[in-house]
């Protein structure tokens, strides 16, 4: 019988097989439309049958399974994504990354709880990957912008702090403005989408405990880091206050934060999954 | 010369306080501060846990001065809330004064787009000094337990609680083959009387009822399954009143007001295309 | 610059006044907040402990000597020494056993003469001091009146409204997240301040400590690590002790691998059928919860419950355990039932064991059995 887990699986082989397809040529072949859209379609089933399973409960721990998702919608569905070779096998190598570990380590044992039963909670899973997966996509982008170029030497400015000496003395120059531009435009998304996710997650603490916090699920610490690790971006942005440089580097540390601090409390531990 | 000095003290006190470096330093502190509070709330969830019922106050007195390994990011996270608080007034008050006396420069609409940060900023304080107000002043009255037939009085008031009947939805289905028999919406009917004021309400998860400023939220309930265990009808409430409530929701809907004032900025005036790279 | 050297001069100061700030604590007060698991009790004076209990409610501590304080409703306040008690749970009898006042204070249950397994209970069902109240879905409040308990113990916070009514204080002992090791070796160290027995209780924790202690140092080296895992499936449902409850922290603790030390909760947490099997399939060792009365005299009675069981190693080539029925009424024989634990996993280390609370499932009913099954 075909069951979720067998279909996530399915999905995370499809996505490997994409990425494969994507290093192999220099142009994209169609296979890698084809793969990811196999992917993509598997994964959805997966989705599906975890919902199915819930329904009208929130499904528990689906952010492993729903942000590969959600990155593959934002690689192949966005023309800018897709069409820069760099930045679409940087998102398709994130989310083989993300399918593999949601399969070694799979969280998707507990029962939903009737608590979860409000549109609320749902919203904020929704906003919640979708937000993360903007994120990852910023920080594609902010990667993709130092792929290829090189180190920079003897200005006047590498010298000047600490961040100067880091980021121009071990990382290469910033080819264009244009990736940090496209990373912001995805951050800003990003960033709005998080906070909703949780004014939602506030709001259905508020109307389930009558709290705006519930402290006894540690991941609202996490959700909390990464939307200051954000603010923190967005602020350095507006003003200018970091080179662009910086702010290229910033934006692209922001995929550790978000794999650390998304995947560590969505994940169990390590099983052989065939 | 002495007050000539205290204002120019002042004044570079406010300048350092609203300085964007601050704000930069304070996000990191708080990332890094948050990061650490998972693995505590993560090892101890039980020393967090009753934060919500004992309020802050209490709170620090017991579980958090007795276990400053596993509370003290707590309390660097209070700390640096509030920083963070006066840094974004100092901050946003300067550039509003600042974009109020430009006026001229801008349309009307621009004008007004051009607030939408202020406005989150205004937001974020609004809505961190909700929570911390909720946390400080909430009364609760944990697991007020009731069974059908029984009243309770609201504290200091003559408005009463009755616990009328439990009228739960069950499920029945193979779709949630865990939950067949199960009760799936707990629905508890409430009278709640003052004098000459009768109402029905229904009390369930996520479904709170509000009575005389006080907020019922169900905590709990039982029997869970239909024909299961014979165990009693009851339900677990926490009544709460809660004065932050309405400012942290105040703070919510300013920020999400802003927020799509932003975004609509972004969108439609292509801010991002030249501007601050 | 003037400005800066001015603000620098003050920095050490205000984080002088913040560290002073931070560490103003009363010692006295320090030593006086205790928590266990979800259960604290804190020490406001030498004549008041504020207790919190399981379900989060306060109740107030006052010897019997000293006036009520006027801010505390008086259906929360327990008058020290408790002397007459209504338990619920077999646990709550236990701890009070271990703390040397069962005899002395019990005088209601809710489980019928037969159910009962310690001594001093039989005996007093049988005199008439202990009243049997009823099953806890049917209380009898006119025998709880006649019996005039001082204090009720419960896990059904049901009765509550009913001993509001007729002033008697009320504790939940039951808590919505499973009790750790910890908390179930000092939960009596919770009950001792409503009998004065802080004493009999420090030695009932050294005495459970030193077994604990014992078993870590014997099991330091036992070389290869069993599987273990504890639960059952129940029609369709699958009910484990996650990594947090006292079982799961001490298969830890004795150098063997728990297979759901990653599932947090509630005791008899509900897991998928899924997880469940996946652990079944590298297991050693299964501890089920149902008692022989319940159907677990054999693996292959186990399996015939529910088929689903038939696929897991231990029902296989493994071993089952099954708690003996006194074993939920020995709460307070818990360094003999930690050891015995010990002894099951490691039985190496654990020569001519000999078992009083678990029995091996034979792989098949004896003729006897079976055919009741």
């Amino acid at each position: 019988m075909i069951s979720a887990q067998i279909l996530f699986k399915t999905a995370a082989v499809f996505y490997g097989l994409s990425l494969v397809s994507a290093l192999v040529f220099r142009k994209k072949p169609i296979t890698v439309l084809i793969f990811m859209l196999a992917a993509l379609a598997a994964n959805a089933a997966s989705l599906t049958l975890r919902y199915l399973a819930a329904w009208p409960m929130l499904p528990m721990y689906l952010g492993p399974v729903a942000l590969p998702f959600c990155l593959g919608i934002l690689s192949i569905f966005n023309k800018k994504n897709y069409e820069n070779n760099t930045v679409f096998r940087l998102i398709l190598f994130l989310i083989l990354f993300l399918s593999l570990t949601a399969v070694f380590f799979p969280k998707d044992f507990y029962m939903p709880f009737i608590k979860s039963k409000t549109v609320l909670s749902h919203l904020f899973l929704l906003f919640g990957v979708t937000g993360k997966s903007c994120f990852l996509t910023g920080s594609a982008w902010a990667i993709a912008g130092f792929i290829g170029s090189k180190r920079k030497q003897g200005k006047n400015e590498t010298r000047k702090s600490i961040i100067g000496i880091l980021t121009y003395r071990i990382i290469p120059v910033l080819q264009s403005r244009y990736f940090l531009q496209c990373s912001m435009r995805w951050i800003v998304w990003g960033f709005s989408l998080l906070t909703l996710s949780m004014f939602s997650g506030e709001l259905w603490s508020y109307i389930g405990w009558g709290t705006p916090v519930v402290w006894d699920d540690a991941a609202i610490t996490t959700t909390m880091a990464i939307w200051f690790f954000y603010i923190c971006l967005l602020h350095l942005h507006h003003t200018g206050t970091w080179t662009p440089q910086a702010r290229g580097c910033y934006a692209a540390s922001g995929v550790f934060l978000i794999l650390g601090l998304n995947s560590i409390p969505d994940l169990g531990p390590f099983r052989w999954p065939f | 010369m002495a007050v000539l000095n205290m204002i120019k003290q002042l004044s570079y006190i406010w300048r350092k306080l609203g300085s964007i470096h601050l704000t930069v330093v304070l996000c990191l502190l708080l990332t890094a501060d948050l990061t650490y509070g998972y693995i505590s709330i993560n090892r101890r969830t039980n020393l967090f846990a009753s934060l919500n019922d004992i309020g802050l106050t209490a709170w620090i007195e017991t579980y958090g001065r007795h276990n400053l390994l596993y509370t003290a990011w707590f309390f660097i996270l209070l700390g640096l809330l509030t920083l963070l608080c006066i840094n974004t007034f100092a901050c946003t008050t300067d550039r509003v004064i600042l974009l109020i006396r430009s006026r001229e420069h801008f349309g009307i609409q621009r004008f007004l787009f051009k607030f939408s940060p202020h406005i989150m900023h205004y937001a974020m304080i609004i809505l961190l000094v909700g929570y911390l107000f909720s946390y400080i002043s909430a009364q609760v009255i944990v697991s007020q337990t009731m069974v059908p037939g029984t009243t309770i009085t609201l504290p200091g008031k003559t408005a009463q609680i009755t616990f009328e009947s439990f009228e739960p939805v069950y499920y029945h289905g193979d779709r949630l083959a865990f939950l067949n028999n199960y009760v799936i919406s707990p629905r508890a009917k409430l009278l709640l009387t003052d004098g000459d004021y009768n109402k029905t309400a229904v009390l369930s998860y996520n479904q709170p009822v509000w009575f005389k400023g006080y907020g019922i939220f169900l905590k709990n309930f039982a029997p869970r399954k239909k024909d299961g265990m014979a165990i009693r009808v009851r339900i677990d409430m926490n009544i709460r009143k809660d004065p932050g409530v309405c400012v942290y929701i105040a703070g919510i809907i300013l920020f999400t007001a802003g927020l799509f004032m932003y975004l609509a900025e972004w969108i439609f005036f292509k801010k991002y295309t030249k501007e601050s790279l | 610059m003037n400005d800066n050297k001015n603000i620098r001069r003050l920095s050490p100061i205000l984080i002088a006044l913040i560290i002073i700030g931070c560490s103003q604590a009363n010692p006295d007060k320090q030593q006086s907040f205790v928590q266990i698991g979800e259960f604290t009790l804190n020490r406001i004076s030498k004549d008041r402990i504020d207790v919190h209990d399981g379900a989060g409610r306060m109740l107030v501590l006052i010897p019997r000597n000293i006036p009520a304080p006027k801010d505390v409703d008086p259906v929360k306040i327990v008058r020290t020494p408790v002397k007459r008690v209504v338990a619920y749970g077999f646990f709550d009898v236990a701890v009070l056993r271990a703390l040397g006042v069962l005899e002395e204070v019990l005088v209601g249950v809710t489980n019928p003469a037969g159910n009962w397994y310690i001594k001093e209970v039989k005996q007093g069902l049988a005199s008439g001091k202990i009243a049997y109240l009823g099953d806890a879905s049917s209380i009898d409040y006119e025998r709880i009146k006649q019996q005039s308990p001082e204090l009720v113990l419960t896990w059904d916070p049901s009765i509550i409204p009913m001993l509001d009514e007729l002033g008697i204080p009320c504790a939940v002992t039951s808590t919505p997240t499973a009790m750790c090791l910890n908390a179930r070796m000092r939960f009596v160290q919770f009950l001792a301040p409503f009998f004065n027995r802080e004493a009999e209780a420090t030695a009932f924790f050294d005495r459970v400590n030193n077994t604990l202690l014992e078993i870590r140092e014997k099991t330091a080296n036992a070389g290869s690590a069993p599987k273990v895992m504890w639960g059952d499936i129940y029609e369709k449902r699958v009910l484990v002790e996650p990594g947090n409850a006292w079982v799961g922290e001490l298969i830890g603790l004795t150098q063997s691998d728990y297979l759901f030390e990653d599932v947090y909760g509630t005791s008899c947490i509900e897991i998928s059928v899924e997880r469940f099997l996946y652990s079944g399939e590298e297991a050693d060792i299964l501890f089920t919860y149902r008692t022989k009365e319940y159907g677990a005299t054999s693996k292959a009675a186990l399996a015939r419950m529910n088929p689903l069981f038939s696929d897991i190693k231990p029902l296989k080539s493994g071993k089952v355990y099954a708690p003996l029925p006194h074993y939920v009424q020995s709460g307070d024989h818990l360094d003999e039932i930690l050891t015995e634990i010990a002894a099951i996993i490691h039985p190496k280390l654990y020569p001519d064991f000999k078992r009083r609370y678990f029995t091996e499932l034979p792989d098949t009913d004896p003729p006897d059995i079976g055919g009741l099954i």
